[in-house]
């Protein structure tokens, strides 16, 4: 029973092993946020090379900025914004990995808690590296489930879209959201919390500049009830103070009035499009 | 440490190695007993060695007591006991509960109110002070039955080593299943590697860490954003579905956990009490505390509920105490009062039944349709009884029932919904065939070894994101 259960355990590691390595999926397999998280993660770590990624640009961020239409930007840009979690994860990410970019995108909307994800820190252990590094069906974004989730999306792509604009044309929901969210932005953050915080982002990224990586600032818009919350104008403030505009480039914010929001936090997927050619456009000049 | 960690396999080896060692068996005494002890003191102290202090404060309480239950003057052996157990439940209260009698009673911000907030909650604690009691209590029982005669040793320091492993035994340690003196102390031994019932071990640990690592970690990754306020922009078909996958989730979690924990004191020669039953078949609330928890519910029956007089004091009384029985039962799960009501719930639910029964004779034939109704009830009432669980604060989960009721109209996220019920159909279908277990065709026995390799396949390719056990916090 125990060996022939094993064996046919090694039997279906092998099949999937082979199934992954002919065919060339691309869908999105993610199954919520935090798999996403991880699939980039590991995306990062396992898909780019030293040599490749002197010449790319990586975005660092939040939820807010991973709606940006990465593909829009053109090649070389590579999108590690995180879900929940901040502009630090991504920068210590680009850090603890070793791969130095030429330039390094930084969205200014949050300073969240600066604790490393505990997912950032075993994708990087020698224990999960290697073996995901060996056998793809290791990776998360080849997960069984995960594979048939994607198919499923990709098959009803259309649908989905649908569904995504009915709940976003949905006034009342859009209200209790921006209700939500306004109310969490108005909290001061206090003046020793945030220290601390840009203390470590500081470090960071100078650190990087020292190593001749290329710094810019971004702050994604966010609908005009939130643009003037305290802890979003604090945060602004900060950023300005520790990383002087006349020292570190910062993209200007374009004219918010027209851009949509599903909760006056995150762009629609239109003006998360529009954002982001503009974006384009000012990191071309 | 976590069964599902790294450093916990590294141990597992190194321990298992050393237990069957050859050479244990030319020694005088049982060495074997010394390798699980220290085993299981570097797994309860690994992240936090200080815990060890109060571990080893609880067990000495436990075997002093308990030694003089046994050799010491007759006369104060009750007497003995009692200090036993109240030091035991002094013990929990304390480091259990004094956040809840802080924030009930006292301003937490000074003085005792503020101090009561700071004392820490050492893991596993609810489980090693109830085993505690068992011991003492077993003990003292063996002067008037025979079931629990022979619990001590006459040899002081024999009794201190198998006193001491009874508590500390690491498969059962943090989170069960709740051991019994009497059911644990008679099975201690020297044991032969030939002994092992290697196909017992192995289905239990695989089916435990596929419960917990595929099941329930990829169920979290969902039922995780069932805290307020998001989900208050759920839809009514989101938040049902998240509710019935916490149910899920949490048989998932805490069966997987238990299978493990079976599994592993099977390799060193222990057979621990099996704490899971297929409970989402129950007709019953009773029949769902005989098949859930068994151990604690078990427990509470022998050390609680039948103390206080049990059903052999009229009807009325037997309705309150089951209703005592339930609340404490609840308490023991959590310092916050939303843990109370759970139990409250679970009380009335049972005293009502009692009740119901005793008035008329309903019978419902098994397999009718009737029988299915009454098992979709009854998960469906204990599913959402577990918000209690879930949304600790009591206004939280009043809020969750209206929003269930408001947001009708709103979008539902299907691709969650679908992975929700993706991830329980293992539950499911493990309940659905236990249920047509005398009709389940032959075939399937022979491709038992098929459903093993394919739960192994799915543990090392579908695993979840690591968590904690959801039992660890109570």
């Amino acid at each position: 029973m125990i060996s022939r259960s094993i064996f046919a355990a090694i039997l279906l590691f092998i099949a999937y092993e082979l199934f992954l390595r002919v065919t060339t999926i691309q869908w999105d397999t993610s199954q919520n946020d935090k798999s996403a998280n991880i699939i980039s993660i590991q995306d990062y770590i396992y898909s780019y090379s030293r040599k490749q990624l002197r010449e790319d640009t990586v975005i660092v961020g939040t939820s807010v900025s991973r709606k940006l239409i990465t593909e829009a930007l053109g090649k070389g840009y590579i999108n590690l914004a995180f879900n929940a979690w901040s502009n630090f994860d991504g920068l210590e990410l680009v850090k603890i990995n070793g791969k130095k970019p030429s330039c390094l995108l930084i969205e200014t909307n949050y300073a969240k808690n600066q604790i490393l994800q505990p997912e950032i820190s075993k994708s990087l252990d020698p224990i999960s590296y290697y073996p995901g590094e060996i056998f793809r069906s290791l990776q998360l974004r080849n997960q069984p489930a995960g594979l048939l989730v994607g198919w499923g999306k990709n098959l009803m792509k259309t649908r989905i879209d649908k569904l995504k604009e009915k709940k976003r044309e949905n006034v009342d929901l859009y209200k209790f959201s921006l209700q939500m969210n306004k109310e969490i932005m108005m909290l001061p953050i206090p003046d020793s919390i945030l220290v601390k915080r840009f203390t470590v982002l500081k470090s960071l990224i100078d650190g990087f500049k020292k190593e001749s990586v290329g710094i810019i600032f971004y702050e994604v818009p966010v609908a005009r009830e939130l643009g003037e919350t305290t802890s979003l104008l604090q945060v602004r403030s900060y950023y300005h103070t520790y990383f002087p505009p006349g020292e570190y480039k910062y993209i200007p914010m374009p004219v918010t009035e027209n851009y949509i929001f599903s909760d006056g936090v995150h762009l629609s997927a239109k003006s998360a499009l529009e954002y982001t050619l503009y974006l384009k456009s000012e990191l071309n000049k | 440490m976590l069964f599902n960690s790294f450093p916990f396999f590294v141990l597992l080896i190194i321990t298992f190695i050393f237990y069957y060692l050859p050479f244990q068996f030319f020694r005088k005494g049982n060495t074997q007993l010394l390798v699980l002890i220290t085993a299981s003191i570097v797994f309860y102290g690994y992240f936090k060695p200080s815990l060890l202090i109060l571990l080893a404060f609880s067990g000495a309480v436990n075997v002093i007591t308990s030694y003089f239950v046994s050799y010491g003057l007759p006369r104060y052996r009750l007497l003995l006991a009692s200090i036993g157990v109240i030091v035991n439940l002094l013990v929990l209260a304390f480091f259990k509960y004094s956040p809840l009698i802080a924030v009930s009673f006292f301003d937490t911000n000074v003085g005792i109110g503020a101090f009561l907030l700071t004392i820490p909650l050492p893991i596993g604690i609810s489980f090693f002070t109830f085993e505690g009691i068992s011991l003492v209590v077993d003990t003292y029982k063996g002067h008037k039955d025979d079931k629990f005669r022979n619990l001590v040793h006459e040899s002081f320091a024999t009794h201190i080593r198998n006193s001491f492993f009874f508590i500390v035994f690491f498969p059962h340690l943090v989170s069960g299943p709740i051991l019994k003196a009497h059911d644990f102390i008679p099975q201690i031994g020297q044991k032969s590697f030939k002994d092992i019932a290697w196909n017992y071990c192995f289905r239990l640990l695989v089916a435990g860490y596929f419960l917990k690592l595929v099941v329930a970690d990829n169920l979290n990754d969902f039922t995780s954003s069932l805290t307020y306020p998001g989900f208050m922009s759920f839809s009514t078909f989101d938040l049902v579905s998240m509710l019935l996958g916490y149910s899920f989730q949490i048989f998932a979690d805490f069966a997987g956990y238990s299978l493990i924990a079976l599994g592993l004191a099977s390799l060193f020669g222990y057979r621990l009490m099996q704490n899971f039953n297929f409970p989402y078949i129950s007709t019953s609330f009773s029949e769902f505390w005989r098949r859930w928890h068994i151990s604690l519910s078990t427990f509470l029956k022998e050390y609680l509920y039948f103390p206080m007089g049990g059903n052999r004091k009229g009807k009325v009384r037997t309705y309150v105490n089951l209703f005592i029985t339930m609340v404490l039962g609840g308490l023991w799960h959590g310092a916050a009062w939303s843990y109370a009501v759970w139990g409250a719930f679970h009380g009335l639910m049972l005293a009502l039944e009692r009740l119901f029964n005793d008035r008329f004779n309903f019978q419902v034939k098994r397999n009718s349709f009737l029988f299915y109704i009454k098992i979709l009830f009854i998960f469906l009432a204990v599913s959402l009884a577990w918000l209690l669980f879930k949304l600790p604060n009591f206004g939280q989960v009043i809020m969750y029932v209206k929003a269930c009721f408001k947001n009708t109209g709103l979008v539902s996220n299907y691709i969650s919904i679908f992975l929700i019920f993706l991830y329980a159909l293992p539950v499911i279908l493990y309940h659905l065939l236990y249920l047509k277990r005398q009709s389940r065709p032959s075939y399937l026995k022979k491709l038992e070894f098929a459903f093993y390799g394919l739960m192994i396949f799915l543990i090392v390719t579908n695993s979840g994101t690591a968590g904690t056990f959801i039992y660890f916090q109570f």
